[in-house]
């Protein structure tokens, strides 16, 4: 289940962290960027709560630009990080 | 005369545009064009998306040819002079000292003229030898408190002398200013590791040793730098937002992207750093002394740049006494089918260095896939014109 949703600001940076993920085998899902974000790109990727360590770990030591996480809250989205 | 092989022409002008491609860039480009050339970055249909991966795959490969980890630090664009406006202009402030060469191409030297006329920018331009090397100690000479930028070929488009950027670098650092490289003539024939040589800002052709078609390039933007756009626009990205968005790559790359393009010189790209660029600039030195050779054996014929023996890339211009640069390459091109430039090659200062301007030169420049034969076939084609002076 992939309840965290990291949005970006440039659908170059969400496809570079696609490339990442998929070369470091997470988990993952290419998604619409929910109309309750506010994300400056129309791309996010989804993922599980297991994975949100690694994914953190892989965007920052790969100098990735995010606009946040967040996660789903009934009809909301709340940001996590 | 006969043709050395069954090319239609003796392509000698890879340092204008490489030709031909390789196959893998052709293939490239139809596919993308058949299969995903939709807007990238606009809208999140498969082909968009798609297309988008065809800019990060390329940019990715940029980026492991140029040691740049970041690939977003890598911005396209349509050719190295776009590029070095954008460094220039979206760098220098009234008031900012520029320290440039005489042998600067006209892609450089009239941005800086531009600033200097418009924008109270201060240009200094040192000096360079006749065989096209410059004097660091001079350049950095020249360096004031105010000197903000830098600015270097990495080798000269009319002389094929290679600078010591790894220096020049230095010599930035060491008065706190920025260094850009034009790498017009070297990317894809020289290692370029801008973190190791130093280097701040990079820009590079797509066309040229990269093996991509026209209307490619780049600029290579260290992240502590932030250039002022010199487009504003369209990006796919933060579109409620007046400003143009401050995240990479989108900041400098405002309008639909040349996509098809893009996925050609992603294919160049990689036969490049499946050859290795050093292996192929190997093979163009071999030729270019080879071509040297016979070539000094012609009456009247005077080599231009540096020596036999010494470091250049895949450049060989020269003059014929008694006739003019452009009757050469026409005679060249009419009788013997063999392409290579006349003129002044959009570089006067280094004309002026090296003493050719009033006749121009002729520049005659070998590719990846140069034969000796088709050197051969210059030579001998000289000779003839030679004998009919």
């Amino acid at each position: 289940m992939n309840e965290l949703v990291m949005a970006f600001d440039s659908s170059q940076q969400a496809l570079r962290t696609e490339m990442l993920l998929e070369d470091a085998a997470v988990e993952f899902e290419l998604v619409p960027t929910p109309a309750e974000i506010t994300a400056g790109c129309a791309l996010c990727v989804a993922f599980g709560e297991d994975s949100l360590e690694r994914v953190m770990t892989i965007v920052g030591e790969e100098s990735i630009e995010i606009r946040g996480v967040f996660r789903k809250n009934g009809s909301a989205y709340d940001q996590t990080v | 005369m006969n043709r050395p092989d069954d090319k239609a022409v003796i392509y000698l002008d890879h340092a204008a545009t490489s030709w031909p491609k390789p196959e893998a860039v052709l293939e490239a480009m139809t596919r993308s064009m058949q299969e995903e050339a939709a807007n990238p970055g606009r809208g999140a249909h498969r082909m968009a998306v798609s297309a988008g991966r065809v800019l990060m795959r390329t940019r990715m490969s940029l980026g492991r040819l140029f040691g740049v980890s970041n690939p977003n630090d890598i911005a396209f664009m349509p050719n190295t002079t776009a590029a070095l406006n954008q460094a220039i202009k979206g760098l220098l402030l009234p008031g900012d000292h520029v320290v440039a060469t005489m042998i600067e191409h006209n892609s450089v030297r009239r941005p800086l003229e531009y600033m200097r006329r418009r924008h109270g920018v201060q240009v200094d331009y040192v000096q360079a030898d006749e065989s096209g090397t410059i004097d660091t100690a001079e350049l950095s000479s020249l360096c004031r408190a105010n000197t903000r930028l830098i600015v270097c070929n990495h080798s000269s488009n009319l002389l094929g002398s290679i600078l010591p950027v790894a220096d020049i670098a230095q010599i930035a650092r060491s008065h706190g200013a920025y260094l850009l490289v034009d790498a017009a003539q070297s990317a894809g024939t020289m290692e370029i590791d801008v973190e190791r040589l130093g280097i701040d800002l990079l820009a590079f052709p797509g066309h040229k040793g990269l093996l991509g078609p026209q209307g490619t390039g780049g600029l290579y933007i260290r992240p502590a730098i932030d250039l002022t756009p010199l487009m504003h626009g369209g990006t796919g990205s933060q579109s409620e937002e007046a400003e143009q968005p401050s995240v990479r790559p989108d900041r400098y790359e405002a309008g639909t992207p040349n996509t098809v393009g893009i996925a050609g010189l992603g294919a160049g790209v990689r036969h490049v750093l499946e050859e290795g660029a050093a292996v192929i600039g190997r093979r163009e030195w071999e030729l270019t002394q080879l071509l040297m050779e016979q070539l000094s054996s012609v009456d009247g014929l005077n080599l231009l740049g540096p020596k036999l023996g010494e470091p250049r890339t895949g450049i060989v211009s020269f003059t014929l006494d008694g006739m003019d640069a452009a009757e050469i390459a026409f005679r060249l091109d009419r009788h013997y089918g063999i392409a290579v430039r006349a003129g002044y090659h959009c570089t006067p200062l280094a004309h002026r260095t090296a003493g050719t301007t009033a006749g121009g030169a002729v520049r005659s420049s070998v590719g990846y896939d140069t034969t000796r034969a088709e050197t051969e076939a210059l030579t001998e084609a000289m000779r003839e014109i030679a004998r009919s002076v």
